[in-house]
């Protein structure tokens, strides 16, 4: 199992390098130099070649990307063309309020998202089966922004109970949380719903009933475990993709997360800032993929038997 | 003596939607006595699946439903008794072992503790480790060696997999086991030892059995009584020398031996029964078997065939009525 983890660790490397490559050639082909977008249309062609000296943006396409590589393998991620920050720092700055954003949306996804599937494929067809895929519905529909809006509105400007934008204390999460969570709700509520469905008819379940087991236990011991594979799956993903692309919940509610450095840093052609963060978000959701097909060995001794019979 | 286990009488199940009504079972009877092999026989769609899911209370809920008749078990009278009854019965009086080893057992948990289930629900004065001790003897029983209970099914072959359902089946040592179709999907020398057990736990154990197949060959090799079902109805009943060394058969009984390729004549075709089962939502008038059947007369087309019987061998056929009606 080590030797699995070691190897799929490994296997992110090249993954990374891929993704640093696209991205570079992406933000150096297109046109429009960060020089004249940082320093504004009226500067002088004299004050963008000190700007570009200074900035390290010398050479061809490949010196440059050869040259910022290198300094990656140092630790060394550049400065940042817009702050003239160390691009490290100002990323590692942001990762404590996307990382406390996406928990508590994932918690919430969590918390609502399975419970409400489950009883709803119990209860297929039922009032509640009916008003949570009502729910579901409602949520996926809903755009992030939107909601964001409304709720600052209910919340803050209303009723006053929570502030509005910026981060003060805990509470500032609970409005951005909530509005990131919804669509994600939605899609596990659905997930999980079908899985349970599905497992509900396997030849095992009616096994299960034959041995006189109860309801309650068939759900709990036999049906379970089975349909939480694709839960943890779906889960794994929602989670990583609320790491890397909280954006519009952030701009909205005014966070200083990943999602609000790299919105801005694109728009500034803020090089060595974008591919920095885009490189972090790879890494993430390698790891996050990696933690999910652990989370499949531990669930189905199937799966485990297979990673095991590969480390022979 | 009363040494029946088993007595269903005038059984009638239905399965309904919005759209349709299928009519599966049509007013069966059936005893099963203790320690006796009863074969249930018949195409796909003759209702032995049914019947026996309404003997264990599980037909699919809301759909399926007993509209007729009782199913009495010992003294207990199944078709009223309710959810919980029937939980302290299913796996303990009687046990079920389905048609498809391969997805009868759940990939999640190991064989040993699928089988202690059973016991944890139906022993409960049982510790764990009694528990244990009687999954390793009910392992070796059905011819597994103990210490691969902690495997998951995965791990086993088809047989492997039938042969751990069925000890499932046997762990709280039921006075009635319903087989669906226990062989037909391992493979023929498979076939033979699962049967070979099955026959050897019976005498073990005196379980009843009641043995679904369309396989004639199984049924000879293993059973005491059999039953012909067409199209929800026991058409012709009997014991096995009277179904396979009889002179009276139903027409369609004639069919099937007529469907199996013999090894003493020399014939060039099977003969396989024309046409197809009846549809169950539209069941014909008289006898269901009237359209399929070579020897139907215009009152097989408009009668319900009585009961003809002999020294227990049961027909429901025009063709011995109008016999006995000769003979009387």
């Amino acid at each position: 199992m080590a030797k699995f983890v070691l190897k799929r660790v490994l296997a992110l490397i090249p993954v990374v390098i891929g993704i640093s490559f696209i991205i570079f050639a992406i933000m150096n082909l297109t046109p429009g130099e960060p020089a004249r977008l940082i320093l504004g249309p009226y500067a002088s062609q004299s004050d963008v070649e000190t700007f570009n000296q200074a900035m390290g943006i010398e050479g061809n396409f490949w010196e440059r990307y050869l040259n910022y590589m290198k300094g990656v393998l140092t630790g060394d991620f550049g400065i940042s063309y817009r702050t003239q920050n160390d691009v490290l720092a100002e990323l590692v700055a942001r990762i404590p309020c996307t990382l406390i954003l996406a928990t508590g949306a994932a918690a919430i996804m969590v918390l609502i998202g399975i419970p409400v599937g489950i009883i709803s494929a119990i209860k297929q067809y039922s009032i509640l089966d009916y008003s949570s895929m009502f729910m579901a519905l409602l949520f996926t529909s809903v755009p992030g922004f939107w909601l964001g809006i409304m709720l600052m509105l209910l919340f803050s400007l209303q009723l006053e109970w929570l502030p509005a934008t910026g981060v003060e204390s805990w509470l500032s999460y609970i409005l951005p949380c909530i509005t990131l969570a919804a669509a994600f709700v939605a899609s596990l509520i659905r997930i999980t719903r079908s899985s349970m469905l599905e497992i509900i008819r396997q030849d095992y379940i009616r096994t299960a009933y034959a041995k006189g087991a109860s309801e309650k236990r068939v759900v709990m011991k036999h049906v379970l475990r089975n349909a939480m594979l694709p839960v943890v799956t779906v889960v794994g993903i929602n989670f990583a993709i609320m790491m890397g692309g909280a954006i519009v919940t952030e701009s909205v509610f005014a966070l200083p997360g990943v999602g609000t450095l790299l919105i801005t840093s694109v728009r500034m052609k803020d090089i060595p800032v974008v591919m920095a963060v885009v490189m972090f978000v790879a890494v993430v959701i390698g790891i996050i993929n990696l933690l999910v097909d652990l989370a499949y060995a531990y669930i189905d001794p199937r799966i485990k038997s297979k990673y095991s019979a590969r480390k022979r | 003596m009363d040494d029946r286990i088993l007595s269903i009488k005038n059984l009638h199940v239905k399965y309904e939607n919005d759209e349709m009504t299928v009519y599966a079972v049509n007013g069966i009877d059936l005893e099963v006595r203790r320690g006796e092999t009863v074969g249930l026989v018949g195409e796909t769609g003759a209702g032995k699946t049914t019947t026996a899911f309404a003997v264990m209370g599980l037909l699919p809920k809301k759909i399926g439903s007993i509209s007729e008749g009782e199913i009495i078990l010992g003294d207990i009278d199944i078709t009223h008794a309710t959810e919980a009854d029937m939980r302290l019965l299913r796996g303990n009086k009687i046990s079920m072992i389905f048609q498809d080893p391969m997805t009868s057992l759940n990939p999640l948990i190991t064989v040993g503790d699928q089988i202690g289930e059973v016991l944890e629900l139906h022993r409960k004065e049982m510790d764990k480790e009694e528990r244990e001790k009687r999954v390793d003897a009910l392992l070796e029983l059905v011819g597994l060696p103990a210490e691969r209970k902690t495997e998951y099914p995965h791990q086993f072959s088809g047989g492997m997999k039938q042969r751990i359902v069925i000890a499932m089946a046997l762990a709280c040592e039921p006075e009635l086991l319903i087989a669906d179709e226990p062989t037909t999907a391992l493979d023929v020398t498979i076939q033979a030892q699962v049967l070979d057990m099955m026959t050897g736990l019976k005498a073990k154990l005196g379980t009843a059995i009641i043995l679904i197949t369309h396989d004639l060959g199984v049924v000879a090799e293993t059973c005491d009584k059999v039953a012909i079902m067409y199209a929800g109805e026991i058409i012709e009943f009997g014991s096995l020398e009277d179904i396979f060394a009889g002179e009276k058969h139903h027409p369609y009984t004639v069919g099937l031996f007529g469907s199996i390729p013999s090894m003493e004549e020399n014939v060039q075709r099977l003969k396989p029964i024309n046409g197809l089962m009846p549809d169950p939502c539209n069941l014909p008038s008289g006898c269901k078997f009237h359209a399929r059947c070579p020897r139907a007369t215009e009152k097989c087309r408009t009668c319900i065939p009585e009961k003809f019987e002999e020294q227990g061998h049961i027909i429901y056929c025009h063709l011995f009525n109008e016999n006995t009606e000769k003979e009387v």
